[in-house]
Formats: structure tokens, sequence, C-alpha cells
């Protein structure tokens, strides 16, 4: 998960960077014989098990290797984006989506994969949104994960103090004033120390369940704007959330946040699905699921955010495109998916696979319900993006020193110096 | 006459031997010092779509600059750098000149708290900017200690309040190179000489009038050139802010400076790594090496002219 492990790694990233811009003298070495294919990814949390994937995938296709490399994220685009100017990047890229995307695609650093990669066509356009180029609607990646987000909860903690998964907004509250009775913190959240990314991550559970699945395309047609009383009434009511966060919130970032959920010192964490392999690794007793948060009518349905997390793409200049095309092949297929599905938790880019892992499941089930990260998808494409406003005002907003109509009014300043509605 | 012409034709081979040895180092120079800087202003008169420069734009990144929406954050980050410089001048270079006096006038033990006090200026800012969060963390020693001296109530949020931010990290930059003038402060100190403290002592005046009209005017050499430095690095201030509030300078840009602003726009913002607006942060960029040269230009002049003779 790309923005995840951006912050995670923020002070490891300049030394880490030094490093790999050495590592990258020597590993961009041309592939010896064609049958080598070489992979880039910053995912190095993911190391032995996308090593595992392919060698399922080398055991069963001869005559091709698969050489993954890994760079941490904070220095990724920068050295891909190098490597490809001096024509020796990899044969295989994993590509960010939606915006970050785009200058490669322009670039005419990517290959369309439209017609060599059949396979896509059994993906759903939550998952290849992230891919497409913006100017003319191609693919030019695989996409493999559609995280959503939703409120993660401890079981233990949810049995001992009687409290059920709450239907509406209502019940939310009472069972937060519960656990706030009981001494526990009921939401464990923070972004101070640069990891701000993470409220805006709880603006994305909260904000569908107040502005509605239709707000995202209104917003796209130009119908409605971050000023729309819907999207201030979102803001408000995470706003509201606060006496329920960790004592000190201003001051709380988000490892410690979910230091509070992993040791069982909160109950609840607002987050994104990309946390629950993480969860599970950092504290292997902790029994915890995921729940969409309620809103105020009991029975109606509950939708969440969901967006392509990235893509893996076909470089231009690659000596062996042809095995190259067969690797991504075999990324888009539902065998990668349901290996990608076991060995990391993360929901895959295809529906069509078995879960074992019952928070997965019941997060592939409440993606059935989803609408647009609104700020990710629809908004992170040129700068200032309304993210970057976003991460910056909400300490401010949830501690009462900024109203929400004002942080509503400098995202719409801010996206409407760049942004133009589809007609 | 001979003897004359040889001698100046050995001198003329000799220079010319000087700048035949000078060449290599001159070529390292201009490769990674001339050449970079000079590609940075051109690049800033350009249109750039990721890492290519498309269209040539005259002076528009520059205008650009000034208006919304990258105007606020302008002149937010050049506030905060001031605000910093000026903290810089009161709280490391004024209690260090204070530190490096007291020293000067105790000498038992001074070398052993000069080298106390010049102790965090070993660690990197990074390592002191991650150890000062964990300290002023909610639930960190800061907040154990200022609530048992019952300064403070409750949680301490210092870095997460857009008021207070700025104002810490300027306190730990300072905690950081405390160190450096009471460092020069003393050398400069013990290089005046010791006969005309003994004049002034005799003539009656008291420590504090003899810092003053002494000892100051005196140090304006050690004081000029820790000015510019200071002037240089908080006007160049990325790591602290990096480390202790991330690459936006949050709360609401509160802690936002020049460099700061620089690298979001050259290698992107927070949750947007690929989203960059080159021609625009090497238009910053230029207008930062200017405000820094005549700013050190000004600077060095000033004290030139102000350094006592005796």
């Amino acid at each position: 998960m790309s923005m995840l492990s951006i912050h995670r790694r923020a002070a490891l990233g300049l030394i880490g960077g030094l490093a790999a811009a050495c590592a990258g003298i020597f590993s961009t070495v041309p592939a010896k014989a064609d049958s080598t294919v070489t992979l880039w990814s910053w995912r190095t949390e993911d190391e032995a098990a996308m090593r595992r994937i392919f060698d399922a995938f080398e055991a069963k296709t001869p005559g091709i290797k698969v050489n993954i490399q890994f760079t941490p994220d904070a220095d990724y685009q920068n050295r891909l984006s190098t490597a490809l100017r001096g024509g020796r990047g990899p044969d295989i890229a994993q590509l960010k989506a939606y915006g970050e995307l785009q200058p490669f695609v322009d670039a005419g650093y990517l290959d369309a994969l439209d017609d060599s990669v059949p396979e896509l066509k059994n993906m759903a356009d939550a998952a290849l949104g992230g891919a497409r180029g913006r100017t003319d609607g191609k693919v030019y990646g695989v996409p493999y994960s559609v995280p959503m987000m939703g409120v993660f909860y401890n079981q233990d903690i949810f049995a001992a103090q009687g409290i059920e998964i709450p239907k509406t907004y209502k019940d939310f509250v009472a069972a937060c004033d519960r656990l706030k009775a009981a001494g526990i913190t009921p939401i464990a959240t923070g972004g101070a120390n640069g990891s701000a990314w993470e409220l805006e991550i709880g603006v994305g559970v909260v904000g569908p369940t107040v502005y509605g699945p239709g707000f995202y395309d209104e917003m796209m047609a130009g119908k409605a704007t971050f000023e729309d009383p819907r999207y201030v009434a979102a803001l408000k009511r995470f706003a509201e959330l606060k006496p329920y966060f960790p004592d000190g919130f201003a001051g709380i970032d988000y490892t410690t946040a979910t230091q509070q959920f992993i040791g069982g010192k909160a109950a609840m964490f607002l987050g994104g699905s990309f946390e629950n392999g993480s969860f599970k690794a950092q504290n292997p007793k902790l029994k915890f699921s995921i729940f969409p948060f309620p809103t105020d009518d009991a029975g109606a349905k509950l939708y969440t955010s969901a967006f392509s997390d990235g893509s893996y793409g076909l470089v231009s200049e690659s000596a062996s495109k042809e095995a190259a095309t067969k690797v991504l092949g075999f990324m888009a297929s539902a065998e990668f998916a349901q290996m990608f599905a076991d060995e990391l938790g993360w929901p895959p880019a295809r529906t069509d696979v078995t879960v074992k892992d019952p928070v997965l499941a019941q997060m592939m089930e409440m993606s059935k319900n989803s609408t647009p990260y609104l700020t990710l998808v629809g908004f992170r494409w040129q700068s200032p993006t309304a993210s970057s406003v976003l991460q910056s005002e909400i300490i401010d907003m949830v501690e009462g020193n900024i109203a929400p109509e004002k942080l509503a009014a400098d995202m719409q300043a801010a996206v409407a110096t760049w942004f133009k509605p589809k007609q | 006459m001979t003897n004359l012409r040889r001698k100046s034709s050995l001198k003329r081979t000799q220079q010319r031997m000087a700048v035949l040895f000078i060449l290599p180092a001159l070529a390292v120079y201009a490769l990674f010092v001339l050449y970079p800087l000079a590609m940075s202003l051109w690049g800033s008169f350009f249109i750039w779509k990721g890492l290519r420069m498309v269209e040539f734009a005259g002076l528009s990144n520059f205008s650009r600059l000034f208006v919304f929406p990258s105007g606020a954050r302008l002149y937010g980050a050049l506030w905060h750098n001031t605000a910093w410089f000026f903290g810089i001048m009161v709280f490391q270079n004024g209690i260090g000149l204070l530190f490096a006096w007291l020293l000067f006038l105790r000498d038992k033990g001074a070398a052993f708290f000069q080298s106390v006090f010049f102790f965090p200026a070993v660690l990197s800012p990074v390592i002191v900017g991650a150890l000062w969060r964990l300290l002023l963390a909610p639930g960190g020693v800061a907040e154990w200690a200022l609530n048992g001296l019952g300064l403070h109530q409750g949680s301490l949020t210092v870095l997460g309040n857009s008021h207070t931010a700025l104002g810490m990290l300027i306190a730990v930059d300072a905690w950081n190179w405390m160190g450096l003038p009471v460092l020069i402060y003393t050398a400069g100190l013990r290089q005046i000489s010791g006969q005309i403290f003994e004049a002034a002592k005799l003539d009656g005046a008291g420590n504090a009038r003899m810092l003053l009209s002494i000892a100051l005017p005196l140090l304006m050499p050690a004081i000029g050139t820790l000015t510019t430095l200071s002037f240089i690095n908080t006007f160049n201030q990325f790591d602290i802010v990096y480390v202790m509030q991330g690459v936006q300078g949050n709360p609401s840009y509160s802690t936002d400076t020049l460099v700061t602003y620089f690298y979001r726009l050259a290698f992107g913002a927070e949750g947007a790594v690929g989203i960059t607006d080159i021609g625009l942060a090497l238009a910053l960029g230029t207008m930062l090496f200017l405000i820094l040269s005549i700013g050190t230009l000004m600077m060095l002049r000033f004290f030139d002219r102000r350094t006592v003779q005796l």
C-alpha cells in the first residue's frame, strides 16, 4: 500500500533512498537471456510473499524467470522515472494509480495492455480505473488490489463490554460512550508528525455514509463541489467523533494509534484494508474484524470508500516484451489473485477468489457497496491536491480551530485551479 | 636585465603551472556546482511535465509563485523562515553568548561545560528531531515532567497545535546547535587581550558593563560569522520539519519552510508522490538562492564595517 509505507518509512526514506540509488547502478544490468523478466516494486514488506508467488509461476512456466527487485516506497517513484528516462528501466514496473501514473503514460514509457492481456476484461472498473491513461482511456497496468476502508474493531473488547456491531450512528455513539465509561479508548486514530493521511482515511470511512454513493459522480460532473452541504456534513461528523479519539489526539501519530489498537488499549480503528496483514503480523493473538461505518437510518445500505492501489505495467523499451507480457497475463489471472489474497490478506483486484481469511471475506463483502475514495480517485491528479489541503488542516478542524466550512472551501479553492468537470 | 627577464618568465611559467594545477579542481567545481546551478536557473524558465522540460515559459513560473495557490504557501514559508532566524538569534546565539560569557568569567570547568553544551551538535538533526518527537508526544517525558511540576495539565500536544508547533521546532533547533555559539564566543573572548579587561576593571566596570562595552564590540567578527551562518541555516531549514511534522509542515502548514515547500513541488507531497511542479520548484529555488546570496553579502558588509581594530 503506497500511502502506508511512505509514512511508515518517512524517516528511513532518506537513508534507504541513498542505498537504493547505489544499488540501482548495479541492478539494471540488461537481462542475460530473453527469458529473464525484471520486475520492480516498492512493496519491500511483501518481498517473501511475492517471491513465493513467482516461484510457483516459474515452476509452471519453464523458460521464464522473474527477477523481482524492491526499492523503498519513499524513493521508488524518483528511481523509476530516472531509470525510464535513461532507458535503463525494468521490464515490468509497479505503478502508482490515477494522477501519479499519468506522467509515465504522457512520457510514452509504457505500453497499453488492453489487447495483449485479455484477462483484464475480467476485472471490475474500480480496479482498472487507477491504471487508465487520462487522455486515451487505455489500460496501462495490471491492477493487483482494490483497498477499501472501514472500522476495525477488537472482538474481545466488544464481547466483554456487551457491544454489538452498531446498526446506526446513534448506536455507534452509544457504544463509544460505553467504552469510554469503561476506561477504554473508543477509537484509535491520529495524524500528527506528518501522518495526517490516516485522518484523510478516517474521512474516507465516515464520508460515504453521509454524502452518499452518488456524490462522486456529481462531483466529477461538476454538479457538486467540496462546499456542498453534504461534504461539509461529512467533515462535521468526523470532527464530532473527537471525544472518542485518544487523549491528546492532536499529538498522536499514525504509528502510535495503530499500537493502541494492536495492543488492545483502543477498541476501534478507522483504517484501510491494508492494515489487515500488518495488524495480524504485529499481534497474532489480536481478535479483530471490520464493519462499515453506520449511517443515521437503520437498514440503509452502508457504503465504503474504495480505490485502486496501483498496477504492474509493461515498459515500452523492454527487451523481453514477449516474456514480460506472459508474466503480466499471469498477474491478471484468477490464480494470481487467489495467491495474492492468501499470501497478503489484501482484497485482490479480481473478485472470483475463495477467501479463507474471515476479515478479508468481510472486507470483500463490504466492498460490494463501494464508492470511489473521493479525494484520491477524483482529485489527486494535479497539485494542489484536495488531499494536501485536507491533510494539512484536518487536525485543526477536529480540534475546533478551523470550521469544517472553511476546510471545505480551502479544498475547493485548491482543486478549482486545475479541475475540469467531465461534460 | 636578462636576470630580470628570466625571473619574469619564470614567474609566468609558474603562473601558467598554477592555472594548470587548479584546472582539475575548477573542472570538478564547474561540473558539480556551476553546471547544476546554471541548469536549475535555466530550467526555471520552462514548463515541465514530470521530469521533462516541455516548453519555454519566460517568467511565468516566477509570476505563478506569487499568486494563488502558491502565494499563500510562499509567504507563509517566508514568514516561518524569518521567525526561525530571529528565534535562533535570540534563543541560540543570544543565550549562547551569555553561556560563553559565564564560562569565560569562571574559568574553572569551562572546557567541561563547553563540551556538554556542544554535545547535541554532534547528533544529526534527523536524530535530534526523532528524539524530541518522542519526548514531546502525548504521554512522553516532557508531559510527565511538566505535569509533575504542576506547570501543565492533561495531554501535551504542542507539536499537533498550529499555534505552538513552530516555536517548538525552533526551540529544538536551538537546543541542537547551542554548543556552536558557546564554542565560537568563548574562542573569541579568549583572543581578546586580558589587559583590556583588567584596565576596565580598574576603571570600575562591572561584568555586565564589560560584556556590553568591551566584549561585544570586540566579538563583532564572531557575531558576524554566527549571524551569517544562522541566516543560511535557518533559510535552508528542512530536516527537523521533515522528521517532526512531515513534508507538509503540519498542522495547517504552520511549520512549513521554503525548503519543505520546494521539496513538495519537486518531489511531490504526502500521498501524491508523483505529482510535481518542477518549473515552479526551480523558480522557488532560484528565489531562495537570490535571497541567500544577497542576504549573506549584505550581512558580511554590515559586520565588516562594525569590526573594531585595537
